[in-house]
């Protein structure tokens, strides 16, 4: 490491603990998204960690040696949470980082059929895998200044029950990264509803606010990794207690799993809430200003108000104990226009979550790419902005008629944070 | 240097109690680190040396099973499995556990290149580290043999695959996912079979090489053949980058500033201490309360893993190692001369906290009749003592907590800035 890179590091760790004290989720990557909350207990830590072992290391086949990481599948996408979310940041679409990149995964809309409610494209040895999803790109102009769109073409390959039925359609979704999400559990549900004023609404599921996931569908932290141990990993719970196999699937039905012994689900409750208290656990992102560039980044902070971006990405929040977080976004779902709709063309296929912006500024580091959206689709912050429709029409418009400098100061801003 | 240092005086000028943690200015001994540094590089070299021998008289002894269990003489095969299994467990593994201790910074074990706008020796040449290919873990055991409850699964018995060193290591990424079929808990599983139960290691027989006793034998003697071997090649590739004189990652590690591998060493001594060996391998099979959450789970062995794991710290703090298969031993410029040198308390402090650690796993081994320490002779297996003897467990989770704080304190005095 060089000596400026040090002194840098040294300031962005923050000047009021001892530095070797910071306290990390271990692994070989770029540490931005798994600090850990420095409120944290010895014991707390160590239950994060087991849950950190539970999200990173990889399932196996049952059956297997490994009560603990045993019934993979039978059907998957990943083999370990971590596989999608690298280094616990925000994965990409296939090709971009790995020929083979897992992130990108496919919900089926519609009535139930065949292939369920999500493809898997991978199989356990002895079961064929559902299908694979391949993916094309078409350039489109836009309005903005040296800035084109890739729209994606999505379209099952070799698929081993049948085509999807003509109302049955995929709805892509994109691993985000996890930092923060305990203090998104923590906005209360007054404040969620006064942002209605903006004219988005909550996605509410059995009269609870929903606030996770592309969609807002999953109400809390316990919801959303529950639902992405059974969907994604194949791994049973007893909030989902059914293996990834529609009845269509003989050889999924009957392979093996790994329910056995005082194992009543694939992964336990007591495990499965380790990995929930991880989640829990990790602190938000920080801010990464760059000396050289805090000037323009303030000046844009002001552009992202002219612009009223911050209607949606409402910029902070007071939660327990006081404390100001500042995840830009409403936790609101909104109507944001044809073009980034679902297939399908129904009212749902519109909206989409206003994305928390916190970690914008770090995700190049960690994850080596700036893919954006809800599957990847955007290349960079600009062609995401450019995606925006519908409610956010007027903000997009608005976008493009800035000058070059503030244009330059709004993406500055944008990736400091 | 000068640069840091004034960031350091200005945090200590903000006034914050934590600030003072930092001894401005620290005390630097440029000579004694650039000596702890060779000290360093001549240890990796000299453990990996020690480590590939191992895996030399591992390849050998399976060799000599494989091909013995051709011959159909069963008791014969019986006695040469349990060669091959004594020399995995102490001969192979007890270099090899140590050797981890050189993990956690980016070395050659587990390398992986960042895209970071410079380019290191590494990466230059293209190196790829094989820890994941050498020591992974869980393993897929259905993707190699034959499991309980699924008699013939795995590449073994999946005749339409030609067997070789590529094919078992690709195994390793089907799906472009991680599979692990390759390294020393592969052939553990080859040797030992799946443990289902807490009252023995796997009971693998050795029937399962010999034609005609079971089905596939002359796949799975391939295989475990293949294994061995690939395990000697990828600890050649390791080894290399520790030789000395000559042009590769050592030369890069000990011609770059002291403080900066100095920082490496301590990484890798924190990471080890209090995280690796504490959280994922101990304090994680507590909470998760599975008798098989284990690192060397069909042997039993892993008790070995834990003690060679914590002695790979104790290596580096001290500076020396002592060869398990030859007569080598180094005994140089360690760590602690340097801790002693800024601080004598802390240093003591620290040798206190390791000998209170070996103490907790020496009570694992069985003991002589004049009461030393029977080093790889388990007494008690760690399976059984994560569900029956619990406050041992603990007394090492607590004891490794300790040494990593300490380890940070004593990183904090030498004025090192730590991402971990």
């Amino acid at each position: 490491m060089s000596k400026v890179k040090t002194s840098i590091f040294i300031i962005l760790l923050g000047i009021f603990s001892p530095l070797s004290q910071a306290r990390v989720l271990s692994g070989r990557f770029v540490k931005n998204f798994t600090q850990l909350r420095e409120d944290l207990s010895k014991k707390e830590v160590a239950r994060v960690k087991a849950g950190h072992s539970l999200f990173t290391k990889p399932w196996v086949q049952a059956p297997s040696s490994t009560l603990v990481r045993n019934g993979l599948g039978p059907h998957f996408n990943a083999v370990s949470c971590l596989s999608c979310h690298p280094a616990y940041g925000r994965g990409a679409p296939p090709h971009v980082i790995h020929p083979k990149d897992p992130a990108l995964l496919f919900k089926v809309n519609g009535p139930a059929g065949a292939y369920g409610a999500q493809i898997q494209p991978l199989s356990i040895l002895g079961v064929t895998a559902e299908t694979q999803v391949s993916i094309e790109y078409e350039e489109m102009e836009t309005q903005l200044r040296e800035v084109t769109l890739t729209k994606p073409l999505y379209k099952l390959e070799n698929e081993q029950y049948g085509p999807l039925k003509s109302n049955q359609y995929l709805s892509p979704r994109i691993a985000p990264h996890l930092a923060g999400l305990g203090y998104l559990n923590q906005i209360s549900d007054e404040e969620i509803l006064k942002n209605q004023a903006n004219g988005g609404k909550p996605n509410m599921i059995e009269g609870r606010i929903g606030r996770f996931g592309w969609k807002a569908d999953r109400i809390s932290l316990r919801h959303q990794v529950a639902a992405a141990f059974q969907g994604d990993l194949g791994i049973t719970n007893s909030l989902f207690p059914k293996q990834p196999c529609t009845d269509e699937q003989i050889d999924c039905m009957a392979a093996p799993t790994g329910v056995e012994e005082e194992y009543d689900f694939e992964i336990i409750d007591k495990h499965l809430d380790y990995v929930v208290e991880l989640m829990s656990a990790i602190a938000p992102p920080k801010r990464q200003i760059i000396a050289l560039k805090s000037e323009s980044i303030f000046r844009g902070e002001k552009v992202f108000k002219e612009v009223n971006c911050q209607s949606c990405h409402r910029e902070s929040y007071k939660i327990e104990n006081d404390l100001s977080i500042h995840p830009y976004t409403d936790l609101l779902v909104h109507d944001m226009g044809e073009g980034l709709a679902d297939e399908g063309n129904t009212k749902e296929a519109r909206l989409w979550r206003t994305a928390p912006l916190w970690g914008l500024g770090s995700q190049n580091l960690v994850n080596g790419h700036m893919r954006l959206l809800h599957d990847g689709r955007a290349r960079g912050i600009e062609e995401a902005i450019a995606w925006h429709g519908g409610e956010a029409h007027q903000s997009k418009k608005a976008f493009i008629k800035l000058s070059p400098t503030d244009r330059a100061d709004l993406l500055n801003f944008l990736s400091s944070l | 240097m000068l640069r840091n240092t004034m960031i350091l005086i200005s945090i200590l000028a903000s006034g914050t109690a934590a600030a003072s943690a930092f001894p401005v200015p620290y005390q630097r001994n440029v000579e004694l680190e650039a000596q702890i540094i060779e000290n360093y590089a001549q240890m990796a070299h000299l453990n990996y040396s020690d480590a590939l021998i191992g895996a030399k008289k591992l390849d050998a002894s399976i060799k000599n099973f494989v091909s013995t269990a051709m011959t159909g003489d069963l008791a014969a095969t019986t006695a040469t499995m349990d060669e091959a299994k004594s020399i995995w467990a102490n001969e192979a593994r007890m270099p090899y556990g140590q050797t981890e201790i050189f993990r956690f910074y980016n070395g050659p074990i587990d390398f992986e290149a960042i895209n970071d706008g410079t380019t290191t020796y590494l990466e230059s040449i293209n190196f790829e580290g094989v820890e994941g290919l050498l020591n992974a873990w869980p393993l897929d055991e259905a993707y190699i043999d034959y499991v309980v409850g699924a008699p013939n699964t795995g590449l073994i018995n999946d005749r339409s695959v030609a067997l070789s060193s590529d094919v078992i290591v690709s195994m390793n990424e089907l799906n472009g996912e991680k599979n692990i079929s390759t390294g020393y808990h592969a052939v553990e599983f080859l040797l030992w079979g799946q443990d289902r139960d807490q009252a023995s290691a796997g009971k693998r027989s050795a029937t399962d090489y010999v034609d005609g006793e079971a089905a596939n034998a002359d796949r799975r003697r391939e295989y475990l053949g293949l294994l061995s071997s690939t395990i000697i090649d990828h600890l050649e590739s390791v080894s290399a980058q520790w030789t000395p004189a000559a042009t590769n990652y050592r030369k890069e590690f000990v011609g770059k500033d002291s403080r900066e591998a100095l920082a490496d060493l301590f990484t890798s001594m924190i990471s080890m201490a209090g995280d690796e060996l504490k959280s994922e391998r101990i304090e994680n099979a507590l909470l998760l309360e599975d008798q098989e959450e284990e690192h060397s789970c069909f042997s039993d062995t892993t008790v070995n893993d834990i003690y060679t794991n914590a002695l790979g710290v104790k290596n580096v703090y001290y500076g020396a190692y002592q060869a398990f298969n030859t007569t080598e031993s180094i005994d140089g410029a360690g760590v602690d001369e340097l801790v002693e040198f800024v601080s004598p308390a802390l240093n003591a402090e620290i040798k206190v906290a390791f000998d209170e650690l070996f103490a907790g796993i020496n009570a694992f081994y069985a003991q002589d009749a004049a009461g030393n320490v029977l080093v790889g002779d388990i007494a008690l297996p760690f399976d059984v003592a994560i569900t029956s003897e619990q406050a041992k467990v603990q007394k090492i989770v607590d004891d490794l907590d300790v040494v990593a704080e300490l380890l940070r304190d004593a990183a904090d005095e030498l004025g090192l800035a730590l991402e971990i």
